[in-house]
């Protein structure tokens, strides 16, 4: 089932379109999710919610602006930029009352065992480490500038280069999975002449 | 602030752009440029794939339950969404119901409010009846009086003497000097026009006609004043509702009482 086709069912109503959906990109929106609010509860539930609303708003989606995954992954990604920026400030607001102790503790979220590496050969470190941060992490560019300690103009232009290896990449894969494919139908040419 | 194709491509701004990180502004003024170049729209589908590969490369798969709790509320929304359906044909029901209530309602209300009517009028002519009746009653209870009278021992019967003109009267006068009552019975009066009476008059010796009863001559039989000491009683036609002094010319007749 191709992703045009499982829209369409979810566009319809058809709960299996979104199970299937689900299938296919839990993991990837949950990679976003988890990274960003670093708690395995807290991440489920926004997950849920993702879905949820990819549910309940599916006619809003406009494939002239972006693509399918652009847009859920979005969604995922503010909200769980909102949940941290919630106890963030819920923090705050309990410091002003309690002890340093007590709000170290509620800052520092439960931290599992989440693989934050880079999974991805053939980007360099320096440029991957700047995508880490802005797409998986969900720090803007101003913050990953700060973290990392770089110039603001070199967050922007890192993640560039971090993108365009990414799609060199994708580039090779294709070709190679294009060249294969030709190689099969010729070899099944030459068998059937 | 308009940017340059070239710069925007090298800016890592399409980028930033496709992960979400843009404010409001600088989102507009990518879409604007992209809209209206079709290679940089090409460029930002390729960053698109890219990134999706970069974050399925790097998913970490949830727990089950997960999808489980997911579905079981998708579920329940959708058949929320039924409910109302259903609770909506139950009320289309009821409004059957109250319509079909409502038109027998009014038809039995107009029925009741008709029958009230009848019974209204119906009573009426009964009242009516029963005043009928009564007024029969009482004047059968008369002719009963008057026939006694008239039969009575006492009783004088004295016949009409028509003066000329008016042969064709025919009146008797029953008089009972003892209960002192007269009785006319009209057997053949001369016609009047509507504006026209007659009228009974007493005469006696030295004195001014008295005017007794005027009548119209609806009733065979009525009761008239009896004057004591009348030698004469006399009719006349008078204008309508009689005079003080009678229309001689239109003497219909007389009766000697002697």
């Amino acid at each position: 089932m191709n992703l045009s086709d499982t829209i369409n069912l979810i566009r319809k109503k058809n709960q299996k379109g979104l199970s299937d959906l689900y299938d296919q990109y839990c993991g990837a929106l949950n990679g976003i999710i988890l990274r960003i609010v670093k708690n395995e509860k807290v991440a489920e539930e926004i997950l849920q919610n993702t879905f949820l609303k990819i549910w309940d708003n599916i006619d809003s989606f406009d494939d002239s602006k972006g693509t399918f995954y652009t847009w859920m992954a979005r969604i995922a990604r503010n909200n769980a930029l909102d949940v941290v920026r919630l106890k963030t400030f819920v923090a705050h607001e309990k410091s002003k009352e309690i002890d340093d102790v007590v709000y170290n503790n509620v800052s520092e979220t439960k931290t599992s065992h989440i693989d934050v590496k880079m999974v991805l050969s053939g980007v360099e470190e320096k440029y991957s480490l700047v995508l880490e941060h802005v797409y998986l992490l969900g720090y803007n560019h101003r913050e990953t500038a700060e973290i990392l300690d770089l110039p603001l103009g070199t967050v922007k232009t890192r993640l560039r280069s971090a993108l365009v290896q990414l799609r060199d990449q994708l580039k090779d894969e294709k070709s190679f999975f294009i060249s294969g494919l030709l190689l099969v139908i010729w070899l099944m040419i030459w068998f059937w002449i | 602030m308009v940017l340059d194709i070239g710069e925007l491509r090298n800016s890592g701004l399409l980028e930033l752009y496709v992960i979400g990180v843009l404010d409001q502004h600088e989102e507009r003024q990518v879409e604007e440029l992209v809209q209206s170049d079709p290679e940089l729209k090409e460029e930002l589908r390729a960053i698109e794939r890219a990134l999706e590969k970069y974050s399925r490369a790097n998913s970490i798969k949830p727990p089950v339950q997960v999808k489980d709790q997911l579905m079981s509320e998708i579920a329940n929304k959708e058949n929320q969404k039924v409910i109302p359906i259903s609770r909506s044909k139950n009320l289309f029901y009821w409004k059957v119901a109250a319509g079909i209530f409502l038109v027998a309602a009014t038809v039995l209300l107009t029925q009741i409010v008709g029958l009230n009517k009848e019974n209204e009028s119906l009573k009426l002519a009964l009242t009516q009846s029963e005043t009928e009746i009564a007024n029969l009653s009482k004047a059968s209870q008369q002719q009963k009086e008057k026939f006694e009278l008239l039969h009575d021992a006492e009783s004088k019967l004295v016949a009409l003497q028509s003066t000329e003109g008016f042969s064709q009267s025919e009146i008797y006068l029953y008089s009972n000097p003892g209960v002192k009552k007269n009785f006319l019975e009209l057997k053949n009066l001369p016609p009047i026009t509507a504006d026209q009476s007659y009228q009974l008059w007493s005469l006696k010796p030295g004195v001014d006609p008295i005017p007794l009863d005027v009548f119209q001559g609806d009733a065979a039989l009525i009761e008239v004043a009896f004057e004591e000491g009348t030698s004469t009683y006399a009719i006349t036609i008078e204008p309508l509702g009689g005079r003080q002094t009678p229309t001689l010319e239109n003497l219909i007749g007389t009766f000697g009482i002697g």
